[in-house]
């Protein structure tokens, strides 16, 4: 007895230095608050710590739990034992050719693919493995600077102004992306430094976007040399921010300009080119705030409960619908707002009723409390039907739910009987049987 | 069995040798070589006159029994004629009702022109069958009708 309390003695401390490894899973992501909470911060130069400080201490401030490491950190894995150790994956490493431990190409993507969001910065030293996880998410960073590294995107007529004339290659930018729930509420007043390269999106994915696009006048090419031959990528065309939200909605900012997240930009003035506003404090504190909380999913991460459906009149939800019954439908659908769980409110939420084709589709109504309902007719169609709400909004998740219910025709005793109408039929069929009793009598007896 | 019973009819009309006598003796004393149009549609008129009373006069020479089934007949299509022109103003909403309706009056006047070619003397190709056992299979064919009827009328 005494032996196994000496041994519990030594054992305790070991356990709980155990624990104390371990992550606490409760402060990971899930279905209940899924606001990312773990991060890995990947650098090729520690001096980013310094360097984008007040950018990684708005994120601690809001509760993340950084990691910061060196690109090519041997020790450096996404999983252990089948469990991501992250929720969240920043890329501030531009230059890196290899990252160090298991980290590669493939484990970045099936980090993506499990649902997970992805920051990913570039400047002009952008290295093949950090254009292949860009052009793997639907953007192609400007393939001009592979063959002339300097390359970036100049602008002569949105620049920022400097003391010096410069190159150019600093753009000020306020043409926006459109949608609160990306930018938030509150409009950035001032314009968006930005220095690094362009990118382009690839025309086949359908789920990447410009939030940040270049003007009309900008270009793609190396500000120390002279133009040769006309530059791959103009006006437009060229990308300065994208985002891409995959179908299993994880999120992901893709950006040709580390500096844009750095302090200097965040906290230097601007005045943009033929304007005479000069702006105290850029808009690029409040940018990447506001968009790496959407990345993060502190806005517009929808979900969607209590999904109810019964006949008008009752409570209870049947195993199975009539033809022509009288339905009420509802579904409650909340938006994550970063630490609670709010109504969302939009008047453009649509039920399907659907089998094979929508055979009703309404649009529901909402009470502003989070309560979606509308009452429909079931269509004279028997057969196994859905209940469908398809709703893909910009900025929001998608959200798809369905539910299967069959609905069959009237029962024999359902019928109706002695229809008005009918009545002359029933007359003349009762008729023919009593001139057919008449008949064979007379027929009988006629001698 | 239609056709059939029509070509019996008026096989019955023909068996009357004074009639034909008479038809052929008006044809042949106007003659058709030499007369005028107008002529040719009078007597095309009394034609049709003198043809229509031959077959009611050999209509007269037809069995009693065989006339009451023609009564029967001519009831069964008339109900079922009122019934389209119903169905045609009020529409064919209870369209089961209808059918089943319209259905029981040519079902009877099929069964009964069945009877009918049975139980004629005159058909020959039935002389075996004793009018008594068609009797009864009109009678048993008529239930399994109506009871279809009874089930379709809603």
């Amino acid at each position: 007895m005494a032996k196994l309390a000496l041994l519990l003695l030594f054992a305790l401390p070991l356990l709980l230095s155990l624990t104390s490894l371990l992550p606490l899973p409760c402060n990971a992501f899930s279905v209940d608050r899924p606001t990312d909470r773990r991060l890995l911060v990947l650098v090729d130069d520690l001096a980013i710590r310094s360097s984008h400080s007040r950018f990684f201490s708005s994120l601690q401030a809001r509760g993340y739990d950084l990691d910061l490491r060196h690109a090519d950190d041997p020790g450096l894995a996404l999983r252990r034992y089948g469990q991501y150790l992250y929720d969240g994956l920043i890329l501030f490493s531009p230059s890196v050719q290899r990252f160090g431990g298991s980290l590669d190409l493939a484990a970045v993507l099936d980090f993506v693919d499990a649902g997970h969001d992805l920051i990913l910065a570039a400047d002009s030293s952008t290295s093949d493995l950090i254009r292949e996880i860009a052009t793997e998410c639907g953007v192609d960073f400007d393939e001009a600077s592979g063959l002339d590294p300097a390359a970036m995107v100049i602008d002569h007529t949105s620049y920022a102004v400097s003391e010096t004339e410069g190159d150019h290659t600093l753009i000020a930018s306020d043409d926006f992306i459109k949608s609160d729930v990306i930018l938030g509420d509150k409009k950035i007043e001032a314009p968006v430094l930005f220095r690094g390269i362009g990118h382009s999106l690839n025309t086949a994915n359908s789920l990447v976007l410009k939030v940040l696009p270049a003007s009309p006048a900008a270009y793609s090419a190396n500000p120390l040399m002279k133009l040769s031959s006309p530059p791959s990528l103009t006006g437009s065309a060229i990308s300065l921010v994208s985002i891409v939200q995959a179908r299993n909605n994880a999120r992901i900012l893709i950006t040709g300009s580390l500096d844009m997240f750095s302090n200097r930009f965040l906290k230097s003035g601007v005045q943009k080119a033929g304007r005479s506003i000069k702006h105290k404090k850029s808009g690029n504190e409040q940018f990447v705030t506001e968009i790496s909380k959407w990345v993060f999913h502190e806005r517009g991460h929808l979900k969607a409960v209590n999904v109810r459906h019964h006949k008008v009149g009752e409570t209870n939800e049947p195993s199975m619908y009539r033809i022509n019954d009288d339905l009420e439908y509802s579904v409650e659908i909340y938006e994550w707002s970063g630490s609670s769980w709010e109504p969302y409110v939009a008047d453009d939420v649509q039920v399907q009723f659907y089998m094979m084709s929508p055979y009703v589709l309404k649009t529901l109504a909402t009470d502003h409390k989070g309560l979606y309902s509308t009452s429909f007719k079931v269509p004279d169609v028997y057969g196994v039907f859905q209940f469908k709400v398809e709703h893909q909004k910009l900025g929001y998740t998608s959200l798809s739910l369905s539910k299967q219910i069959p609905v069959r025709p009237f029962r024999h005793n359902e019928y109706e009987r002695f229809i008005t109408t009918a009545f002359p039929y029933y007359g003349a069929s009762f008729s023919t049987m009593v001139a057919f009793f008449i008949f064979s009598i007379v027929y009988l007896y006629n001698k | 069995m239609f056709r059939k019973a029509l070509i019996l009819t008026v096989a019955d009309a023909f068996s009357n040798p004074e009639m034909i006598k008479g038809w052929r003796g008006q044809n042949t004393e106007d003659g058709f070589c030499g007369n005028q149009l107008l002529g040719m549609a009078k007597s095309n008129t009394s034609d049709a006159k003198v043809l229509i009373r031959s077959l009611r006069s050999a209509y007269a020479a037809t069995p009693i029994s065989l006339k009451i089934i023609d009564l029967y007949v001519v009831y069964a299509i008339t109900t079922a004629v009122i019934q389209v022109v119903y169905m045609g103003i009020v529409g064919s909403f209870p369209f089961n009702s209808f059918l089943s309706g319209v259905l029981s009056c040519v079902g009877t006047a099929v069964l009964a022109v069945c009877l009918r070619i049975q139980v004629n003397k005159e058909n020959k190709e039935f002389k075996d069958l004793p009018p008594e056992r068609a009797f009864a299979d009109f009678v048993l064919c008529n239930l399994v009708l109506h009871l279809v009827i009874m089930n379709f009328l809603g």
